[in-house]
């Protein structure tokens, strides 16, 4: 191997490396968010301060309510990322449930829960997802609901198919002939393959899931001012846009930069547990 | 691993040889470093012969034919040394440009996978006119004869409606016989045909391999047959190359190989296969299987690449490589202790 | 192919009706009152609500006013709106040109940018050049699209004054680049991604490995095996990525108050105009429902493969 593909191969797990920091930092920056931001992100509001530019004591500036951007868009990270989590989880749990079922039962269920996986993906996420804000109505919970609801098509997919290999397994039948649980040995052959692309779609889908969360908060759909969501923070600084582009470009950043190392670190994930991308890399020899 | 074979080279000037290779080298790469998959192969081929290339999957046979067209996919693979002399030029060192005119012309190859080997989205007579725009520089309309011609010899029903089809309307025997017809279409002096025969069923192997002979009478054109398979040659080839572990561990005729293996190697090979008509060793009725497995190229033994599997294995085997001696021009063996030399009985 | 086409449109059916159930179900779950006061926010005497919970049969079963619907969805009557008593369908439809304007220029930017970008890269695999077109695309990917609004908004409206800053402008180009570019930017790096894989994949066929056997120049390969077969399995995924674009027109619109279908649902949402809010999703949906329809029997045509079974 040349000095070329060596520098290769640290930036192909670069990726991981990278995105899993970014995520690690955005994560600490949430947990620990009284002890970094220096100021209350919705209490301390003082008009007397208002718009004024980053400098020494707030470095990214103040608001129109006179509150410091920099302590909101830390708290910002606590919004963005439990919509990840609560997003993903919800959305895992409906998809894996759904092809356990579709793959176990088979027949008419199956039949009904794959119709409705495919309706589920002819209708664009962000539409389902307006769907459901426009029969909840605005609010951060029902944007919880609304794209938990809305991203479960693919774990359903896979899951199903890995029921579907499992129960033809010969040592299934033979394991299932001696009185085991059925579903006791399929769970123990399914979950191990399941796990690594459900990682792998879920840390996608926290990145798409907090992406949607802002468009929509942005909308004025997600969390009410004054709860400091990067998204809403975007959305009531739009005015000032022109003359204070400091509210718009720090929570702008913030979600860039989540939902790049969110991204990066799902395709290093991929690369990693995808054995198709494996051999490709280990240079097998050609048929 | 380098030899000499001076005398070699002092014998083969009484026939020229069609394709000369001498010590190819090729290596691809992995996340630990290059691994050596073809090493220090060196043969020849003489105009209008039959030459078998015979070895396990991971010998090394296929690499070593893809890299006589610098086909091997590079990255990974790299041709790190060795020559190849066809018709005088070096294939290996020869520009892009020129090896292009070589390629489908004088030297054309067929694949293994007859289902993949034909592009899906493009009309079978196409395909092949490709060939004739690119080489004769045909018109269009003349390419579609000339096609349609070449459909002809290698015995297709109607070939006018299958011109117009598609690879997936065909059988795996159609698409070989359309691989064919793509090959020859420029009268190649060399045809290499990579397990030409594997992927289809018994009796269209037997037909293919037919039409293989039939087109090489025809065209005159050399053959180097790669398989994996000793019974596929035994009727065809006129003389046999061994490779084990990516490098050559026999050569000799069809005849001296079957009757008299001097590789142990070998020996198995020929062990494990079926009764086979004349060529078949008496007294062998049991199919036997070669213990172990062939070793991972990356992590090779210290000796002989064979000694974890060779049942006449010495202390020696183990630590010293063998070189490969050559008794004459066309017979070589790759062993401390050859068969030949040490057992009489059939030999 | 005509038979072909035909079961694909049989198939259509249902999905649309599964669809157009979703929607309605999810819209109608609010109990009919809720729905009725949150719509008008206002005292109403008792005589008015009758009327109006007559009107849109809030007082009959879901599933009732479902039937209704759709039989009324039929003869392309969307129903009026619960706030001004328009015509919905009129409306929406009214709408709908401003949208596909902005969807279509936006593909048209992720199309032209995207593929060559993602040629490009499969063809330099694993040289700088490739690992830099990574880079930009995974940030394509990753940019809030409203806040590169904003960006563009700023740079080419405010700071250099040369684009509008945000409106229909009576159709005019000038005013339809920066939101296309908007929502162009992360479909093209989507797409660029996408091209990049499908092409490495064609490129490691074994029929190009006959193509260079039968000594054909890369660039003749490029053009004659490689393309044609990575655009059938482009082709397929760019179907998919046009719904999801359809979906942030919705937010692209909001940004440079662009008067598509998407600004339209979103009032409708804050003021829970829910018949507007249905037609306005029901056609977005079916918008890309066609798109794929129109591309799945496209798909067929340009692959034979699939044909004849």
């Amino acid at each position: 191997m040349n000095m070329h593909q060596r520098i290769l191969r640290l930036l192909r797990q670069k990726n991981l490396v990278i995105g899993g920091s970014f995520v690690a930092i955005i994560v600490l920056m949430a947990i620990f968010a009284p002890l970094i931001a220096p100021f209350d992100p919705v209490s301390d509001a003082d008009l007397m301060r208002s718009e004024m530019r980053p400098d020494g004591t707030f470095i990214f500036g103040t608001d129109t309510h006179g509150r410091d951007v920099f302590s909101r868009v830390v708290y910002g990270a606590r919004i963005s990322l439990s919509v990840g989590l609560i997003t993903q989880i919800i959305n895992t749990f409906i998809g894996v449930s759904l092809g356990l079922l579709a793959g176990y039962w088979g027949g008419k269920t199956d039949d009904m829960i794959m119709g409705l996986t495919n309706i589920m993906l002819s209708i664009p996420v962000v539409v389902f997802a307006l769907a459901i804000m426009a029969s909840l109505g605005p609010g951060l919970i029902n944007l919880y609901i609304a794209l938990g609801l809305t991203n479960w098509s693919y774990s359903c997919r896979i899951t199903r198919a890995q029921v579907l290999s499992a129960k033809k397994a010969d040592y299934v039948k033979a394991a299932h002939s001696l009185g085991y649980g059925h579903i006791r040995i399929m769970f123990g052959q399914i979950m191990p393959n399941i796990l690594g692309p459900v990682l792998v779609i879920t840390t996608l889908g926290a990145a798409e899931a907090i992406l949607l969360e802002a468009a929509l908060s942005f909308l004025g759909l997600g969390a009410q001012p004054p709860t400091p969501s990067w998204g809403g923070m975007l959305s009531s600084a739009r005015n000032q846009f022109f003359t204070a582009p400091w509210l718009s470009i720090f929570p702008g950043l913030a979600i860039f930069v989540t939902v790049l190392a969110l991204n990066l670190f799902g395709d290093g994930l991929r690369d990693i547990l995808d054995p198709r991308n494996k051999a490709k890399n280990v240079g097998s020899k050609p048929k | 691993m380098n030899e000499i074979k001076e005398n070699i080279l002092g014998d083969i000037e009484k026939v020229e040889p069609l394709l000369k290779v001498d010590g190819l080298c090729v290596s691809f790469d992995s996340p630990n470093g290059p691994v050596p998959v073809v090493r220090d192969v060196g043969f020849y081929i003489n105009p209008g012969e039959i030459v078998g290339l015979v070895g396990e999957s991971g010998s090394g046979k296929s690499v070593t034919a893809l890299s006589l067209l610098s086909l091997i996919p590079s990255p990974p693979g790299h041709i790190t040394a060795g020559r190849s002399i066809f018709e005088g030029n070096d294939l290996l060192k020869m520009p892009n440009k020129r090896l292009r005119k070589i390629r489908g012309n004088r030297i054309s190859m067929i694949f293994q996978e007859p289902m993949t080997s034909l592009n899906p989205l493009m009309s079978v007579g196409d395909q092949i006119a490709e060939v004739f725009r690119l080489h004769v520089g045909s018109s269009k309309v003349e390419a579609k004869e000339l096609a349609l011609k070449m459909l002809k010899k290698v015995q297709i029903p109607a070939p006018e409606k299958r011109m117009k089809e598609f690879p997936f309307q065909m059988s795996g025997g159609m698409r070989q016989r359309i691989m064919i017809a793509m090959a020859l279409c420029c009268n190649p002096t060399l045809l290499i045909a990579d397990e030409p025969t594997t992927a289809l069923d018994v009796t269209i192997q037997s037909e293919i391999m037919d039409l293989i002979i039939e087109m090489r009478q025809e065209f005159g054109s050399a053959v180097l047959m790669i398989t994996h398979d000793l019974g596929v040659i035994a009727e065809t080839a006129e003389r046999i190359i061994v490779m084990y572990a990516g490098q050559i561990v026999e050569t000799g005729s069809v005849n001296e190989i079957f009757d008299a293996p001097a590789h142990p190697y070998t020996n198995a090979l020929l062990q494990s296969l079926p009764v086979l008509g004349r060529r078949a060793r008496f007294g062998r009725q049991r199919l036997q299987e070669i213990t172990g497995t062939v070793p991972d190229p990356a992590d090779l033994p210290a000796g002989c690449a064979f000694s974890n599997r060779c049942p006449n294995v010495q202390d020696i085997c183990k630590d010293t490589s063998p070189l490969l001696n050559e008794t004459n021009i066309q017979r070589s063996v790759r062993c401390h202790f050859p068969l030949t030399l040490n057992s009489d009985g059939e030999a | 192919m005509h038979r072909f086409i035909l079961k694909r449109l049989l198939q259509f059916i249902p999905t649309v009706i599964g669809v157009t159930l979703i929607i309605f179900l999810l819209l109608n779950l609010v109990p009919g009152n809720a729905a009725l006061s949150s719509a008008g926010r206002l005292e109403l005497d008792p005589e008015v609500v009758a009327q109006l919970r007559k009107d849109f049969e809030l007082d009959k079963p879901v599933i009732v006013r479902y039937v209704n619907y759709l039989g009324r969805l039929a003869q392309g009557d969307m129903g009026k709106s619960m706030l001004r008593r328009y015509d919905v369908s009129e409306v929406v439809f009214g709408r709908l040109g401003a949208t596909l304007k902005l969807a279509c220029a936006a593909l048209a930017i992720a199309l032209i940018v995207g593929i060559p970008i993602g040629f490009i890269s499969a063809l330099k695999q694993g040289t700088w050049l490739d690992i830099g077109l990574a880079v930009v695309s995974v940030a394509g990917v990753s940019i809030p699209q409203f806040w590169l609004g904003i960006l563009l908004m700023y740079v080419f409206s405010y700071m250099f004054n040369i684009l509008p800053t945000s409106g229909y402008g009576g159709g005019a180009f000038s005013n339809l680049i920066l939101p296309a570019l908007t929502l162009g930017v992360g479909y093209a790096a989507l797409l660029a991604r996408i091209t990049r894989a499908a092409v490495i994949e064609v490129l490691a066929a074994d029929y190009v490995r006959t193509a260079r056997a039968k000594g054909l120049s890369a660039l003749a390969i490029n053009l004659r095996h490689v393309m044609r077969n990575s655009f059938v399995l482009i082709l397929t995924t760019s179907a998919l990525l046009f719904g999801s674009l359809m979906g942030q027109t919705v937010v692209v619109e909001r940004v440079f108050s662009w008067p598509g279908v998407g600004s339209l649902l979103v009032e409708s949402i804050f003021q829970r105009d829910i018949p507007v809010a249905q037609g306005c999703l029901l056609l977005i949906i079916m918008v890309f429902l066609i798109v794929n329809l129109v591309v799945d029997i496209l798909y067929r045509v340009i692959n034979p493969r699939i044909d004849f079974k």
